[in-house]
């Protein structure tokens, strides 16, 4: 038995190697397709299936449909009675961060990501059905921009969008007036100043540019040659990072963010006009129309709901229903902001666990209140996809779109339904233990 | 008599002589002469004369400037074109103007905020919104004294809630206008047009005897700025003579100092809280003293000595409903009285009302607070006070002491068409206001606002819920209603 300890060892050596292999993380190995079975597919993007199929290959949803062709070999989940549904969003949170907010212009802040990885426990927003969150800044004035991240996957590769919006918050109205203005104004002024560079340097390589060309006069007369020197790039003046995100805004680029405005109370809204009667970069863009709701008792939101509706604003807020202010009249805000034309994009109404439990509950309770059961849906799927700017890979059951994807044991709007497995990226991320 | 005048010649010579003389030049002239100016005293003249000589040393804030005195602003007319006019007819109602005579069923006509018209039988503009106040009551939108709560605090331009839950509760109690103790302000709804009318020149002082050192502080500050004027009149007559010299050092008016100052020279009113005789004697004492204008608030027992509060020319701000009971350990009389307003407007002070709490809340004093503001002023009339009277210290009076009585208060030609429409007499306990207009907006109508939605304008408890209100729009997803804003929809398209 010489060769015992050797031979173990080099088992234990392949072991080593077999472990440390870099698999593909997002794909089943060896080409395999996935295929899921289930009773209901809500896609999102049409009718619902029951039954349906999904088509899963490296990741990305292949095909969506109902008796499909798919090769033999492929990996056949069947979800028997439950409903799959793309996964959910949460389009505001700060969830297990120790929210530190800014106060003033800090557009170069992530908020409360910047130490996520390790730090949260991913596993109780999966059990609560979200494949992807957006981690909000807290704070006054521009408080920072958001991150959306994925609640699965290893940490170096959480972060799906770097900077997803610009927060900006119009609570309290003087003080968010005055910060607006004053940050706006700064960086209209930087603006100027990088024009003037450019207009001096652009002066002195003109003057440069005669000066050779008489000493080139001057060199060909001697006949000799010289090689031009590489032209001068144009270096901009720097612009403080915390107020660069603004620049772009003013300047109309295409990676501008686009600014979401956290309203106190209804009457923010008319201060906000007021202050961006001034910026007609932000007033008339359509990119800049999303608006950050209160939820719980929100005093007189029911007044600028058509206002909202005309906009065609995205508004986030959680799906409660209220009354009327010193009254016992009930309203539903979401539901009529939807019925104005809104785009909706609902937050639990706590951001902890028990507000994430209870958020299907709510929508059922918007659908309720007359919204339709479509909307309700999109409301935490498709609708913050398109919002945060993921929607490529987020947001509906489509071919081409990443595999994530939420079962649910029953329909997600009746009473107790829960999550039962979650996927991300083809793969089974999450499932819930067989009681 | 010894001195015996045989003719008027000598009488007559010097006589003669005077009128030839050449006239009297600059600087000879002596006082009492026609010719010279008249000598002002301090507070008389002209503000310029004292403005500060340029300042050398660097300064921690910028210059102590009185604020600016309140134009009379002129509307803008015809000025845009692109706007459409805003017209506001309110026909048919019982029009209390406050100032001029009451018309009955009388037409108020507004343009663009502005009253443009009042009188019977009017033409009413094409496009305007009507109101048809036949058989209730027009007064113009009350005005408070003092409140924080209603608007925003501070710049109400930029801290208005114009949704807030205490600007409907103000508008739902009449009140238009408040002072939120930086700037008058309207409790404009659901919009931001309009809100800041002006900000009144107000100079809080403290004139306790409970404070014997802020007193001190006062009177000396009042005394040292009344030498300063004295020594530079000094200086402006010495500067006639001798160009060398030295005008008065005013550096060191600042703090109370300013205070003092801006009270002499007109430009500030004193606003102070007294309500036992004694306090009000001493400040109205002060007030003669000093000549500046006075404005108490509380004056409690401003009924014992009326006379003084009269002389000195200061106006009040009472609570009708304000009790301090009697000492009678005390011979003198003392303790509060409920012909206090009666007995201050019979001396004609001019008598603004507030009641106890200045905001409007649930768990407040209810019937004392804002909401019951109208009862205060009852309160007054019960004791003797005359109705009109009573009325005008909840619109004009306090519109004057604010110094804003050429926008607000009555209803006249270019004031602000601000109204408050209710059922029946505004000193009645079971009157409301129906519709309550800022600006020429309507700001709060009862059938639409939910808040006394249980108590029907025409008195009926039985009566039906209005019919079109925001929330009942939704409808009912399972009743009756279900799908009728779909089916309108189609009808709307067809």
């Amino acid at each position: 038995m010489k060769g015992t300890p050797l031979s173990i060892l080099a088992l234990i050596a392949l072991g080593l190697i077999v472990g440390l292999l870099p698999l593909p993380l997002n794909a089943e190995p060896g080409g395999r397709m996935t295929v899921i079975r289930a009773a209901r597919v809500i896609t999102g993007s049409g009718e619902d299936l029951t039954p349906g199929e999904i088509v899963i290959e490296d990741g990305e949803i292949i095909l969506v449909g109902k008796n499909l062709d798919y090769p033999g070999n492929s990996k056949v989940i069947d979800a028997g009675n439950q409903t799959v549904m793309a996964g959910m969003i949460l389009p505001w949170t700060a969830y297990g961060t120790s929210p530190v907010g800014l106060n003033g212009v800090n557009c170069d802040w992530a908020g409360n990501a910047w130490i996520l990885p390790g730090e949260v426990e991913w596993e109780n927003l999966l059990e609560m059905g979200f494949v992807a969150a957006a981690y909000a800044p807290t704070g006054t004035g521009f408080p920072g921009h958001g991150v959306v991240v994925r609640t699965s996957g290893p940490d170096d590769s959480r972060v799906l969008l770097e900077r997803a919006f610009l927060a900006v918050t119009m609570t309290s109205t003087s003080r968010d007036r005055r910060t607006i203005k004053q940050a706006f104004d700064s960086a209209r002024k930087e603006i100027e100043k990088a024009k003037k560079a450019r207009e001096e340097w652009d002066k002195k390589q003109k003057e440069e540019k005669e000066k050779k060309e008489k000493k080139e006069k001057e060199e060909k007369k001697e006949g000799e040659e010289e090689k031009d020197a590489a032209p001068a790039v144009f270096e901009p003046p720097e612009i403080s990072p915390d107020i660069a995100p603004i620049v772009d805004i003013l300047e109309k680029k295409k990676e501008a963010l686009p600014i979401v405005f956290q309203l106190g109370a209804a009457g923010g809204l008319l201060h906000l006009d007021q202050v961006l009667e001034t910026i007609e970069e932000v007033r008339d863009s359509e990119r800049h129309r999303s608006f950050l709701l209160p939820g719980g008792r929100n005093g007189a939101l029911h007044q600028i709901v058509e206002m909202l509706g005309e906009r065609k604003a995205t508004v986030v807020m959680p799906p409660s229903v209220t009354v009327l202010p010193y009254t016992i009249e009930r309203i539903c805000i979401p539901v009529a902001l939807s019925r104005a034309g809104c785009k909706l994009v609902t937050r639990p109404t706590t951001d902890s666990i028990g507000g994430y439990r209870s958020l299907l509950v709510n929508l059922a309770d918007l659908v309720r209140h007359g919204l339709s059961r479509a909307e309700a849906l999109a409301s935490v799927t498709s609708n913050p996809a398109t919002w945060l700017g993921i929607d490529k890979t987020h947001g509906t059951i489509e071919k081409g779109k990443s595999a994530d994807l939420v079962f649910f044991d029953r329909d997600p709007l009746a009473p107790g339904a829960r999550v039962s497995r979650m996927m991300a990226g083809g793969l089974t991320v999450w499932e819930r233990e067989v009681e | 008599m010894v001195l015996k005048m045989t003719s008027p010649l000598p009488w007559i010579l010097p006589l003669i002589l005077l009128l030839l003389a050449p006239a009297p030049v600059a600087g000879q002239a002596q006082e009492g002469e026609p010719g010279a100016p008249p000598v002002l005293l301090p507070w008389e003249k002209p503000m310029e004369k004292f403005q500060d000589p340029p300042r050398r040393r660097r300064r921690r804030g910028p210059p102590p400037t009185a604020p600016p005195a309140p134009l009379p602003e002129v509307p803008k007319e015809e000025e845009e074109t692109g706007v459409e006019d805003r017209y506001l007819a309110i026909v048919g109602g019982f029009i209390h103007t406050i100032v001029g005579p009451d018309i009955v069923e009388g037409t108020v006509i507004s343009k663009n905020g502005r009253i443009t018209d009042i009188g019977t039988a009017l033409e009413i503009p094409s496009g305007a919104e009507v109101i048809d106040a036949s058989g209730l009551h027009v007064y113009p939108g009350l005005v408070t004294f003092e409140s924080r709560s209603l608007i925003g605090s501070g710049q109400v331009e930029s801290t208005h809630d114009p949704w807030g839950i205490q600007t409907v509760l103000g508008l739902a109690a009449g009140i238009t206008s408040v002072f939120n103790g930086s700037v008058v302000g309207k409790l404009a709804h659901g919009t931001l047009d309009g809100v800041k009318v002006r900000a009144p020149a107000f100079e809080r002082i403290s004139y306790s005897s409970r404070n014997p050192d802020g007193r001190r502080k006062l009177r000396r500050a009042l005394e040292r700025i009344r030498e300063f004027h004295r020594a530079t009149e000094r200086y402006e007559e010495k500067k006639k003579t001798n160009p060398d010299a030295k005008e008065p050092d005013s550096k060191w008016i600042r703090g109370e100092y300013l205070q003092a100052r801006k009270l002499i020279e007109g430009d500030a009113t004193a606003l102070v809280s007294a309500n036992t005789v004694h306090e009000i004697r001493e400040i109205c004492d002060l007030a003669r003293q000093f000549k500046f204008r006075l404005v108490i608030r509380g004056a409690v027992e401003g009924w014992i000595d009326p006379g003084i509060i009269a002389r000195s020319r200061a106006s009040v701000v009472v609570t009708p409903r304000a009790r301090n009971d009697r000492d009678v350990t005390r011979i003198a009389k003392n303790g509060s009285s409920i012909e206090n307003a009666k007995i201050l407007h019979q001396y004609g002070v001019p008598v603004a009302i507030l009641p106890q709490q200045t905001r409007i809340s649930m768990g407040g004093l209810a019937g004392r607070d804002l909401q019951h503001y109208t009862m205060e002023a009852a309160y007054a009339v019960r004791g003797g006070l005359p109705e009109r009277a009573a009325i005008e210290g909840l619109t004009i009076v306090p519109a004057q002491l604010l110094g804003v009585d050429d926008r607000i208060g009555s209803i006249e030609v270019g004031k602000d068409a601000d109204f408050v429409i209710v059922d029946g007499d505004l000193l009645h306990y079971m009157t409301m206001p129906r519709w309550t207009v800022v600006n020429g907006r309507i700001a709060y109508d009862k059938v639409k606002e939910k808040l006394f939605d249980h108590i029907r304008p025409d008195g009926d408890r039985d009566s039906p819920p209005p019919a079109d209100h925001w929330p009942r729009r939704l409808g009912d997803p399972w009743g009756e209603e279900a799908g009728t804003q779909e089916q309108e929809k189609a009808e709307g398209e067809q």
